[in-house]
């Protein structure tokens, strides 16, 4: 074939474009460290990294969501814990007024306790978390219980979405834990023994035992379900933290450069490059005929 | 037998025909890196029968008529092929996640903007945040659409440029023609002029697809868009308007005055490019982006309109959107019946479960993974369109390595013909400087032979 200096500057043109432009792009692999920097590199790869971005957003709401939900329902499970003790004392108070040998005085001092109690256990029931009343149900916004013990919230169980697709519960409700749609009035039975204090009845005092028992017992099943709430918590969160991880590793998997290779490639072509460019003058100092 | 003094008649011959050899080596040499320019070979011939010496009939252009055509229909092809992956790269900037771009994080920061709404339902904050994510992604999904539209309307009138180009060329192109055929008519050299042609047809290559005609007069006959763009030394004239569906339309004019429409003929150059790229790729993505756009509000708004705000109020859209898919991403907005009001935001499922149920903020977050996009959930959705745009961009990329490796080795076969080579210069301009050299000699000798004789004449 014919060679021409046109045809050895095209081809030495040529060559060099192609070898900078392999050169840019080994570059981009090596300063990014992803083999896949625009959807033409792999439109699979692409399409797939899409996918995992939207999941790992996602997955980083949920967590948010479960710290939200965490912190609400560990208020939660101590303010129900706090509410127990003090069925304990509720429970001396009742023994303690029971018998016979205690005055109508004394009586009427402990009539005077229970009441603070109950003041003590509507202030409980009225405590509020990051959205609201604990135990409102979705009334967050009004106070449930008045101070005579009366219930204006609902029985609602707040939802949230932790990525698994179906709603998770994570309220705490107040009406089961402190009313008689969880089987008993607890205020009911702190009256009923305030009362037979305060009517000096060592045996309707003693009559209220079972009650308080009763309803200690329900604000503990309540509490208790607060703890197994948190705990599910612990375990979604652990998924999701699993679940981070895996993206991370999906997303090196399908579109990360192996930095060794991305880096040897950049030094072959860095090398290649110079080179080619070295080889170039050579080539186009040819047609020295002119020159000898 | 001659005599001496034909010989001087000879010597002569031999130095114009040296001397003209060395010109025409010069004018190659000069034009080494005139682009278009096909070497000369001087044609040398013996003068009539017998010892009469030498003359130069003329030059030859190095020449094939055969690749040249082929040059021309590689370089159209490449051109096309460029183009359209230079409109592709500017497509898939758009849909660069990595990079920035794209619709994924604001996808994900609407769709967590509802989750953390479950978590909060009564929060002014969360639902402020709702309403600002909404507006993200409206925006962002109109801005989408507005570059391609945009890219769109570039193009038109990339297209009507390129056309305004391929009727100068080929003017210039049958203006050429003409004065070859008078050259040729009149025995002149017509080397100069068909390499200003070639150029002009080259450049015309790279505008639209080309086929050329030699016919017998030296003019050459173009056909582009499966049509007769030049005869000789008349030139036909493309004019690019836009069809009723908004695609490009190609017409040529005719004889009588009229005009064909000749866009599905198109096959090659800047202005196939930018038709492929124009009314086929944009057009597709468009396309899917607005099916992507009207089906997720449609899915968002329907959910928002089964859930209460905080004011009691039901039925209230999320988004404005249009009856149809067709422009849904660009019109896309908040709805003016929740913008600036963070309490319409229906995240309660039912009127008596207000302000802390939090059911329906859940179902609009559970969207994601639902399949409201055409059987496919949105994330799958848009995770289609990115593959999409990018195997378009991947495919032209191949079809450009391809097309320029095809242009380039065309390219190199017909400067391996018509290329001029230093080298070979070189060997010619010493060969022709001998031969000028041996002919004075002849002239010499025949001086000192003449006067010898006059001498012994006395």
């Amino acid at each position: 074939m014919r060679v021409t200096d046109g045809m050895r500057q095209a081809s030495v043109l040529r060559n060099l474009q192609d070898l900078s432009s392999r050169h840019a792009d080994a570059t981009q692999r090596a300063q990014s460290g992803m083999r896949v920097n625009q959807p033409s590199d792999d439109p699979s790869a692409a399409a797939e990294l899409v996918k995992n971005r939207v999941r790992q957003a996602k997955n980083e709401s949920s967590q948010e969501a479960v710290n939200m939900a965490r912190g609400d329902l560990e208020l939660a499970e101590g303010t129900l814990a706090e509410a127990g003790d003090l069925f304990g004392r509720l429970q001396e108070i009742a023994i303690s007024g029971g018998n016979g040998a205690l005055g109508a005085d004394e009586r009427k001092n402990l009539a005077t306790e229970v009441g603070n109690i109950k003041a003590q256990l509507v202030s409980l029931a009225n405590t509020r978390g990051t959205k609201g009343f604990l135990f409102a149900g979705n009334k967050v916004d009004t106070t449930p219980f008045s101070s005579a013990g009366a219930f204006s919230g609902d029985d609602g169980e707040q939802q949230v979405d932790l990525g698994s697709g179906a709603p998770v519960s994570v309220g705490v409700s107040g009406a089961l834990a402190f009313t008689a749609a969880g089987g008993r009035n607890v205020f009911a039975d702190l009256d009923a023994l305030q009362t037979a204090l305060a009517a000096n009845d060592s045996g309707g005092a003693t009559a209220t035992l079972t009650g308080l028992e009763a309803s200690r017992k329900q604000v503990m099943a309540v509490r208790s379900d607060s703890g197994l709430k948190i705990s599910r918590l612990d375990t979604t969160e652990d998924v999701l933290s699993l679940g981070k991880v895996a993206i991370a590793k999906r997303n090196e998997d399908v579109g990360g450069a192996d930095p060794y290779a991305a880096y040897s490639d950049l030094v072959n072509l860095q090398s290649a490059l110079e080179q080619a460019v070295a080889v170039s003058r050579k080539v186009l100092d040819l047609g020295s005929l002119f020159r000898q | 037998m001659r005599g001496l003094v034909s010989l001087l008649n000879t010597a002569r011959d031999g130095l114009q025909a040296s001397s003209y050899a060395l010109g025409v080596t010069g004018q190659n040499v000069a034009n080494v890196n005139t682009p278009g320019y096909a070497r000369r070979d001087v044609v040398l011939e013996t003068r009539g029968q017998g010892l009469n010496g030498v003359h130069a009939t003329g030059i030859k252009r190095a020449s094939d008529a055969i690749l040249e055509r082929r040059e021309y229909q590689s370089s159209s092809m490449s051109s096309g092929a460029s183009e359209r992956d230079s409109h592709l790269a500017q497509l898939e900037g758009l849909f660069d996640d990595a990079g920035g771009s794209g619709l994924a994080d604001s996808v994900g920061a609407l769709f967590g903007s509802f989750q953390s709404l479950a978590s909060n339902p009564n929060d002014p904050t969360a639902r402020s945040n709702v309403l600002a994510r909404a507006d993200v992604f409206a925006k962002r999904v109109s801005d989408t659409a507005d570059a391609i539209a945009s890219g769109r309307d570039d193009m038109f009138g990339q297209a009507r440029d390129t056309v305004k180009d391929v009727n100068q060329r080929a003017q210039s192109i049958a203006k050429l023609n003409q004065e070859i055929a008078r050259a040729k008519a009149s025995g002149q050299d017509t080397s100069d002029l068909e390499d200003q042609r070639n150029q002009a047809l080259l450049g015309l290559a790279t505008l639209i697809d080309v086929r050329t005609v030699a016919d017998a007069s030296g003019a050459i006959m173009v056909q582009s868009a499966g049509t007769t763009l030049v005869e000789g030394g008349n030139a036909r004239t493309f004019t690019v308007d836009l069809a009723p569906g908004g695609n490009l339309r190609l017409l040529s004019s005719t004889a009588g005055g009229s005009n064909t429409e000749v866009t599905q003929f198109l096959t090659g150059g800047k202005l196939a490019g930018i038709q492929q790229a124009r009314d086929v790729d944009y057009v597709a993505v468009q396309t899917q982006l607005d099916s992507f756009a009207f089906s997720v509000a449609n899915a968002v708004n329907t959910q928002h309109e089964a859930g209460y705000g905080l004011d009691g109020n039901t039925g209230r859209a999320l988004f404005d959107l249009t009856a149809t898919s067709a422009g849904a991403a660009r019109s896309l907005r908040v709805s003016a019946d929740v913008a600036g009001q963070p309490n319409f935001i229906a995240a309660s499922s039912t009127a008596a479960g207000l302000p802390g149920n939090s059911a329906n903020a859940v179902a609009l977050s559970n969207l994601t993974d639902a399949l409201v996009v055409g059987g496919r959930s949105i994330t799958n959705a848009y995770s289609d369109i990115v593959g999409n745009v990018g195997q378009r961009k991947a495919a032209a990329e191949q079809d450009v390595t391809l097309r320029q490796s095809i242009a380039d080795q065309v390219h190199q076969m017909r400067e391996s013909v018509s290329g001029v080579s230093l080298d070979e210069e070189m060997i010619s301009m010493t060969k022709y400087q001998r031969a000028y050299e041996a002919s004075a000699k002849v002239l010499s000798t025949v001086d000192q032979l003449l006067e010898e004789l006059l001498a012994r004449l006395g």
